[in-house]
C-alpha cells in the first residue's frame, strides 16, 4: 500500500500568497522603476538645460551699453543693418534713440516734434527702424518729426529717468508714454530677470531712488535668473502650481498692486512736469499677447485710466480694439517667425502690422488733440 | 578563531555616504516620477474629449486609393463664413460645373496633389487650381487634390480617375511631406495604400485598403506620451536629426517616387497631355534646411528624365517676412481645425501667378496651352 504524498493546505496556502506576493511585489518594483526612471530623466534633462546656460549666447545686444543711472541704454550711432533679419536694420540716432528715419512730412507749418517713451513694443524690436510705430506716427502728420526713446526691457522707472535725463532737453511739444503690462512689473525690483536696474521707492510721498549707481551687468546674474526660470520645467513645480493653484505670476502682481503708489507717483511727476511746460503727455497702453484674454492685466489697465481721468492726462488703451480685432488680424499682429541670425527674443512683439495698427490708432487720438489740430494727413 | 577582518573606518563612511546619496536621488527622482506620471495621467484624461470630429478629412473610403472628396457636397461656409465647399460626383473640389469635354479653344489643366493644391481653409474658387484659369485665359482646371493625400494616392487617383476628362496638361503637385507619407499605410487614422518597387514595376499594397473609423484612436495617448519625460530625454540623446529622418524616408520610397513620376509622365503621353511636376514650399520650406537637399534631388531628376519641374521655393524665400505672413493661414484664423499653415487666399494667388508664368516659359507646357487671344498656333 502506498501512501499518496499530501500537501499540507497551509503549506499550499503559503504557497499561492508567496506567489500573489511575488507577482505584488514584481509589479511594484516595475512601477517604482517607472516612476524613478522618468524622474531621473526629468532631472537629467535639468541638469542638462541648465548645463546648457553658461554656453548661452549672450543677452545683452550690442547695441547696448551700460549706463549708471539707467541700467542699459542704446549705443550713440549704432548700426546694425540685419538685427531683426536681412534687411530689418537697428541704427541709432547721437543721442542713443532709434531712428525714426521716416522724412519729416509737410512744409509751411510749424514744426512739432514728438518723444515715444516706452520699451521694445515702442523701439518696434523685430521691425526696421522706420516701421516703429512711433516712426510712422511722423507721416500722420505735417510737421511731426519723432524721437523713438523705447528701449528693450525698460521698466516705467527706467523711461521715466531716460525722458528725464535726455528726452527733457529735446525741443518737443508731445510725450507718449507707452506702458506695457510687464513695465510695471520691471519697475518693482532692481534686478528683473538678472538684469541690474534702478528702482524707485516711495518715501514719505517722494521717490527715492535706489540701486545707483546700477551695478556692471555680468553674464552669472543672467544665466542664474535663467536657471531659476528652469526651475519651471521640474514636473513637481508643475505639480504644486496646479495642485495648490500657485500662478508663478501672483507674486510679481502682488508687488505690482503693492507699489501703484509708486507708478502713481511718477506719473504725477511726468504729468507736472508737462503742464509746467505747457507740453501734452499721453498714456498709451500698449497690449501684448498677455492682454489678449480678460485677466488680472484688466484691473491695472482701469487703475492706469482711473488715474488719467482724476489727473486730466489723456490716455489711450489699445487693448479693446485689439480684442475687437478679427482672429486672424490678431495672429498677424504679433511677430511669430524670425530669420536665423536674428536677434533672440522677437516674437511676440508687433508686426509691421501690428506697429501700423498701433500707429493709426495713436493717430487718430492725437488728431484730436488742439497741439496737431489740422495737421493730420487723411489716408 | 577565525581573523574578523574590518574595513577601514574611511571606507565605511564613504559607503554609507554613497548609500545615503543614491536613495536621496531615489527619493527626488522618484517624487519628480511621480509628479510626471500624474500630470500625465490628468492630461490624459483631459485630451480625451478634445479628438477631433469623426471624418474631419470629410472623405469617402474608397478601396484603392483610401479616400477621395465626399461625393456632391455643397457647403457655402465649411471653412468659415463664405468659405465654401463643392464636390463633383466623383468627389473632386470644384469652382463651378465640370464637363467632360472642352469646349473649343479650351485647355484643361488638371490639378493633383495634398491639402495645399485641394485648397484646406480657402473658398473653393481660391484655389490656385481654380485662380490660374484668370491668369491663362482659356485653359479651364479641375481639382484632383485631397487633403491628407500622399504622393502614391495622387498618383493612383489620375490613374484611375484622370482619362475621365480630356485635359492637355497636370498639374502634379507636392508638398515635403508627401514623400514621408508615402512611407504610411494609415495617416491619422484613415488607412492609405502603399506603393512597393518589384523589379521595376509598380506595385500597390494594404488593397484593398482596411475600412477607416475616420477617427484618430491614438492622438490622446500620443500626444500625452510625448509630455513623458523619460520620452523627451530618448528623443534628446537618440533620436534622428532631421537629416537622417530624410536619409531613412528617400532609402524607402525616393526609387518609388521617381518611378510614379515616370509613370505619370507616361500616362500623360497616352492620354495627349503634358505633365509639369510643381513643387508646393510650406511653412518649413521658408527657410533653408535639410529639406533643401531632397529639392535638390528633385531638380537632378528632372534634369536627367526631362520631365519639367517648377519649384516655387527659391522664388517665395525672396519675399519679405511679413509678406509671408499673409500666405499662410495663421493658427487662430479659422473656426475649423486643421487649416493653419495652408495657403491664403493670397497665398493661392501667388502660387496661381508663379505658375503662369513659369508654364509660359516651359516650351512644352507653353504648347499645351490656349493660345494667347489674336495668337494663331
Amino acid at each position: 500500500m502506498t501512501v499518496e504524498p499530501t500537501v499540507p493546505p497551509a503549506r499550499s496556502a503559503s504557497r499561492t500568497s508567496r506567489l500573489v506576493l511575488g507577482l505584488l511585489s514584481g509589479f511594484a518594483i516595475s512601477v517604482a522603476t517607472a516612476i524613478i526612471l522618468e524622474g531621473g530623466a526629468s532631472l537629467v534633462l535639468f541638469g542638462a538645460d541648465y548645463a546648457a546656460t553658461n554656453a548661452a549666447p549672450q543677452v545683452v545686444r550690442a547695441h547696448t551699453t551700460t549706463d549708471t543711472l539707467l541700467g542699459w541704454v542704446n549705443r550713440p550711432n549704432f548700426t546694425s543693418p540685419g538685427e531683426f533679419g536681412p534687411g530689418i536694420g537697428l541704427t541709432t540716432t547721437p543721442d542713443g534713440f532709434r531712428t525714426t528715419a521716416a522724412p519729416v512730412a509737410g512744409t509751411g507749418v510749424d514744426p512739432r516734434r514728438l518723444v515715444c517713451s516706452g520699451d521694445s513694443f515702442t523701439m518696434g524690436y523685430g521691425v526696421a527702424d522706420e516701421k516703429s510705430w512711433c516712426s510712422l506716427l511722423g507721416g500722420r502728420f505735417r510737421g511731426l518729426a519723432t524721437a523713438n526713446m523705447g528701449q528693450g526691457a525698460y521698466g516705467l522707472d527706467q523711461a521715466y529717468l531716460w525722458y528725464q535725463r535726455e528726452g527733457a532737453r529735446l525741443t518737443h511739444q508731445i510725450q507718449i508714454l507707452a506702458i506695457t503690462g510687464v513695465m510695471l512689473e520691471r519697475s518693482t525690483t532692481g534686478n528683473y530677470m538678472g538684469r541690474f536696474k534702478p528702482v524707485f521707492e516711495l518715501e514719505n510721498g517722494r521717490l527715492v531712488l535706489r540701486n545707483v549707481p546700477v551695478p556692471e551687468q555680468t553674464q552669472a546674474a543672467l544665466h542664474r535668473a535663467y536657471s531659476v526660470r528652469l526651475l519651471e520645467d521640474l514636473r513637481l513645480l508643475q505639480v504644486i502650481r496646479k495642485v495648490f493653484n500657485v500662478d508663478g505670476t501672483r507674486g510679481t502682481s502682488r508687488r505690482v498692486d503693492d507699489q501703484w503708489a509708486l507708478f502713481e507717483k511718477i506719473l504725477e511727476q511726468l504729468a507736472a512736469y508737462h503742464q509746467a511746460r505747457n507740453s501734452q503727455l499721453l498714456l498709451v497702453y500698449l497690449p501684448t499677447k498677455r492682454d489678449l484674454h480678460s485677466g488680472p492685466h484688466d484691473a491695472r489697465r482701469q487703475r492706469l485710466a482711473d488715474f488719467a481721468e482724476r489727473h486730466g492726462v489723456a490716455m489711450l488703451d489699445l487693448t479693446p480694439p485689439l480684442r475687437s480685432l478679427r482672429a486672424d488680424s490678431v495672429d498677424l499682429a504679433f511677430i511669430t517667425r524670425i530669420e536665423p541670425g536674428a536677434a533672440p527674443g522677437i516674437p511676440g512683439h508687433y508686426s509691421n502690422l501690428g506697429n501700423v495698427w498701433a500707429a493709426d490708432l495713436i493717430a487718430r487720438k492725437l488728431a484730436r488733440m488742439p497741439i496737431l489740430a489740422g495737421r493730420a494727413i487723411i489716408r | 578563531m577565525p581573523e574578523v577582518l574590518y574595513h577601514p573606518l574611511w571606507r565605511r563612511v564613504a559607503q554609507r555616504g554613497l548609500v545615503t546619496i543614491l536613495l536621496s536621488l531615489a527619493a527626488v527622482a522618484a517624487i519628480e516620477g511621480v509628479s510626471s506620471l500624474a500630470l500625465m495621467i490628468r492630461d490624459a484624461r483631459r485630451a480625451a474629449p478634445t479628438r477631433p470630429k469623426s471624418n474631419f478629412r470629410q472623405a469617402a473610403y474608397d478601396s484603392t486609393i483610401g479616400w477621395v472628396g465626399l461625393p456632391n457636397l455643397s457647403i457655402p461656409n465649411n471653412f468659415g463664413p463664405g468659405l465654401s465647399l463643392t464636390t463633383t460626383a466623383d468627389g473632386m473640389r470644384i469652382h463651378r460645373p465640370v464637363m467632360p469635354q472642352l469646349f473649343p479653344g479650351e485647355r484643361r489643366a488638371i490639378c493633383s496633389g495634398d491639402s495645399f493644391t485641394y485648397g484646406s481653409g480657402v473658398s473653393d474658387g481660391e484655389t490656385f487650381c481654380a485662380v490660374i484659369e484668370h491668369e491663362i485665359p482659356g485653359l479651364v482646371t479641375l481639382n484632383m487634390a485631397q487633403r491628407g493625400f500622399g504622393i502614391d494616392q495622387a498618383y493612383l487617383w489620375y490613374r484611375r480617375d484622370g482619362s475621365r476628362y480630356s485635359h492637355q496638361l497636370h498639374l502634379f503637385a507636392f508638398i515635403w511631406n508627401d514623400f514621408e507619407r508615402m512611407t504610411l499605410r494609415s495617416f491619422w487614422g484613415y488607412s492609405k495604400p502603399i506603393l512597393r518597387l518589384k523589379d521595376g514595376r509598380l506595385v500597390t499594397e494594404n488593397v484593398p485598403v482596411p475600412p477607416w473609423a475616420g477617427t484618430r484612436e491614438t492622438s490622446a495617448s500620443s500626444s500625452v506620451l510625448a509630455e513623458s519625460r523619460l520620452v523627451q530625454l530618448v528623443q534628446r540623446l537618440a533620436g534622428p536629426s532631421e537629416s537622417a529622418q530624410l536619409r531613412r524616408v528617400e532609402t524607402q520610397i525616393w526609387d518609388v517616387a521617381e518611378a510614379v513620376f515616370h509613370d505619370l509622365a507616361r500616362l500623360n503621353r497616352q492620354r495627349g497631355s503634358v505633365l509639369v511636376l510643381v513643387y508646393l514650399p510650406a511653412p518649413s520650406d521658408l527657410l533653408p534646411g535639410p529639406y533643401d537637399a531632397r529639392r535638390k534631388k528633385l531638380a537632378d531628376f528632372s534634369k536627367r528624365s526631362g520631365i519639367s519641374l517648377i519649384d516655387l521655393t527659391p522664388e517665395i524665400r525672396q519675399l519679405p517676412a511679413d509678406t509671408l505672413d499673409w500666405f499662410f493661414i495663421t493658427p487662430n484664423a479659422l473656426p475649423v481645425g486643421g487649416s493653419a499653415g495652408h495657403y491664403t487666399a493670397a497665398g493661392h494667388r501667388w502660387v496661381a501667378t508663379r505658375l503662369a508664368e513659369h508654364l509660359r516659359a516651359i516650351p512644352a507646357a507653353a504648347a499645351a496651352l490656349p493660345a494667347p487671344e489674336g495668337a494663331t498656333r
